[in-house]
């Protein structure tokens, strides 16, 4: 089966030159057909074309958000209920000390991955971009609709869509917030010691607002509430790529999912104006 | 040496050394106090000689100490000590003119002494507010001959020099201003916005805090520079947990897990049996309590947090690390909702997994019944490209995978139909 390699962004361009009367994924797509040797369910053999949807930077801070999350959940459960203990003299040990050092050292490195990640929603490619997150057109709130409906049982497939779903792009907002609200109360514990510097001008006024035991219970509570989310991220992406049979877990390595012409065009279909009904 | 002796009578007899010799203060107590003070601001010893002069010409400024919804902790932190001659060099720094609990007049006389104070010395005197001030109905939950709190705070402190708020329930509220309170409790810098005002948090405040506080405005004719919160930065500058001499075994990871466990008889960190001591700025560690004997670390009880604002509601329960979560009742631990929240999460999503499991065998089952009754197999796939196939395919069944081209469907057949059959019920 051919593969037809193109950067997301450059999928809108070539539907658009083209008249989507005559499709060439139509033709391809009843050649391929008349071949017959197709099985009964034909889910996933189809012609699909592969496209390149996660380009390099959003598969980087993906996985090094994974990584971080991992390593700054484990090291920051120690440090809220250290559940290693150390015997002997206390001066020739320093589990406590490294284990902060370390959570620490990855909170910069998660900082960093999540700005950066930011800043490329508006310098990435069309699936990278704050429009996947944020459902602004009519498009993105009909589908919305759909895909809450598909999730509670009220429809019978996810809606077609080459980069995220917009429930999923909402989440992710959602998701964010929670990230920024953790680096910043992280910080603010992070302060503490200091009587001056940055870190006392930029975070001591949120230690002063809210109280260093609040924002311990926050940023607790934030890190079960990632978790609680890793679980779900991690199902939808197995139950969509089931459905669609895109490839939609590889495609955060890869960076590419494999998708049949007719999702694609049914992606691409803006919807109607309501006033027809 | 009897002329000098006479000299130094004659300079200093107005001053407060005069009133501390009448009183039988050796000096070389007097001495002893001054280098305390001098410790207790956390300046360097060369200061002491400075202190000792400002304090034997001092003339003896006019105090006023009001009670509002307080337990007298500070009173008692102030005036006890197990040197007697500490309460009694502190009592004679100033003209200790109202006290309500240590003052020999009541009624009418005492308010008296209180009123001509605010007049005579206006601007001059120093107010000291101990306990919370309630506003709730206008501060009915307080009133003193007649005058609520809020009233008698806007007139005492607004004509003082500076007013120090002493204990955690004058600074923030405390323990009146707890999840609970009816009575709608607040400190005096929250009373009365826009004072000269120090915050000398705790519960109770260390006495000798207070005296380094009057000594610092006597010496240097200012008050001690303040956090953000109107704190001394030399009583609340540090956490405890940095100054704790438990702290090597919290780095080293080695934490009290039962009271009395062998930790605790090792002296391991008190961080697991719920120290605020992270999350407290005193200075606790150092000045200790009854003349520097000890301190609640010291003798193997986490911090409670009690010079924060706090204190009570986020540094209770005392015996945890983390504050309960509001809305899951004081027996839950933050650990226990948020491992409750990704476990129903999972539950959740355990659960959509098996109805989405069920979905895709229905939608198997029916698009296999719709090719076995409509079309063989092979061209089954091929018809359902056409527009009159996708028509054929039971709409109740979902049509789930039916891959109907777009291209080729009628324009008013909306897509909308083949996906929302379900919440539909039927074509139109």
């Amino acid at each position: 089966m051919e593969t037809i390699h193109r950067r997301g962004n450059e999928i809108n361009k070539v539907n658009q030159v083209n008249d989507p009367s005559i499709s060439p994924q139509e033709s391809e797509a009843t050649n391929l057909l008349s071949r017959a040797e197709l099985p009964s369910t034909s889910r996933g053999t189809e012609l699909r074309q592969t496209l390149y949807v996660w380009d390099l930077p959003v598969r980087i801070t993906h996985w090094l958000n994974v990584l971080c999350i991992v390593v700054l959940s484990v090291t920051g459960y120690y440090i809220a209920n250290p559940f290693i203990m150390t015997q002997g003299d206390a001066t020739s040990q320093y589990l406590m000390g490294t284990v902060r050092f370390i959570h620490y050292v990855t909170a910069f490195v998660f900082t960093m991955s999540v700005l950066f990640r930011v800043y490329w929603a508006f310098a990435g490619n069309t699936y990278a971009r704050w429009s996947q997150f944020l459902p602004a057109s009519r498009q993105r709130l009909r589908d919305l609709g759909r895909m809450i409906r598909y999730y509670t049982f009220l429809r019978r497939e996810p809606p077609a869509e080459i980069g995220h779903n917009p429930l999923a792009g909402v989440t992710y907002v959602g998701l964010y917030i929670l990230f920024g609200l953790q680096i910043v109360t992280g910080f603010a514990l992070y302060s503490l010691p200091y009587h001056d510097g940055w870190l006392k001008a930029g975070f001591g006024w949120i230690v002063v607002l809210v109280g260093t035991q609040t924002l311990r219970l926050v940023h607790t509570i934030i890190m079960f509430l990632i978790i609680a989310f890793t679980i779900h991220h991690v199902y939808s992406a197995v139950l969509i790529d089931l459905e669609e049979r895109s490839g939609l877990v590889s495609s955060i390595v890869t960076g590419r999912k494999s998708l049949t012409a007719q999702h694609i065009a049914e992606a691409q279909e803006q919807p109607k104006k309501k006033a027809e009904h | 040496m009897a002329e000098h002796e006479a000299e130094q009578e004659h300079v200093l007899a107005d001053g407060v050394w005069a009133a501390l010799s009448r009183r039988g203060i050796s000096r070389r107590d007097f001495l002893k106090f001054c280098t305390v003070m001098t410790s207790a601001l956390a300046l360097p010893m060369r200061y002491t000689p400075r202190i000792v002069r400002a304090l034997e010409q001092a003339q003896r400024p006019a105090l006023v100490w009001l009670e509002f919804q307080d337990c007298a902790g500070n009173s008692e932190s102030a005036l006890r000590a197990s040197h007697p001659t500490f309460a009694d060099i502190v009592l004679d720094l100033l003209s200790w003119n109202y006290h309500e609990t240590v003052m020999a007049p009541s009624g009418t006389a005492a308010e008296k002494s209180l009123h001509d104070t605010i007049t005579a010395e206006q601007g001059k005197y120093l107010a000291v507010v101990e306990g919370s001030i309630p506003l709730a109905y206008g501060g009915v939950y307080c009133t003193i001959g007649g005058r609520t709190a809020i009233d008698i705070v806007k007139e005492v402190c607004g004509n003082a020099y500076a007013t120090i708020a002493v204990g955690t329930c004058a600074a923030f509220g405390g323990i009146p201003a707890a999840a609970g309170g009816v009575t709608g409790a607040v400190g005096v810098g929250d009373a009365v916005p826009g004072l000269k005002l120090i915050n000398l948090s705790a519960c109770p405040m260390n006495g000798a805090n207070l005296a380094a506080t009057i000594v610092h405005w006597l010496t240097f004719k200012e008050l001690p520079a303040t956090d953000e919160l109107n704190r001394p930065l030399f009583a609340h500058g540090d956490r405890i947990h940095d100054h704790c001499p438990r702290r090597a075994h919290y780095d080293a990871g080695q934490f009290v897990e039962e009271w009395g466990d062998e930790g605790h008889q090792l002296g391991w960190c008190l961080y697991k049996m719920g120290c605020k001591g992270p999350a407290t700025n005193y200075n606790c560690p150092q000045i200790q309590w009854n003349d520097g004997t000890n301190w609640p670390i010291g003798v193997g009880h986490g911090c409670v947090g009690c010079a924060q604002p706090q204190f009570w509601d986020a540094m209770s329960p005392f015996y945890r690390t983390l504050p309960s979560v509001p809305g899951f009742g004081v027996e839950t631990t933050a650990e226990e909702v948020g491992l409750g929240v990704a476990a129903t999460v999972a539950a959740l999503t355990a659960a959509h997994a098996v109805g989405s499991a069920v979905r895709q065998r229905r939608a198997a089952k029916s698009q296999a019944a719709a090719s076995n009754t409509a079309t063989p197999p092979v061209t089954g796939t091929s018809q359902a490209l056409s527009a009159t196939a996708s028509d054929a395919v039971p709409v109740t069944a979902g049509s789930a995978s039916a891959q109907t081209n777009t291209e080729a469907k009628p324009a008013d057949t909306p897509d909308e139909q083949r996906h929302d059959t379900q919440e539909e019920g039927a074509q139109p």
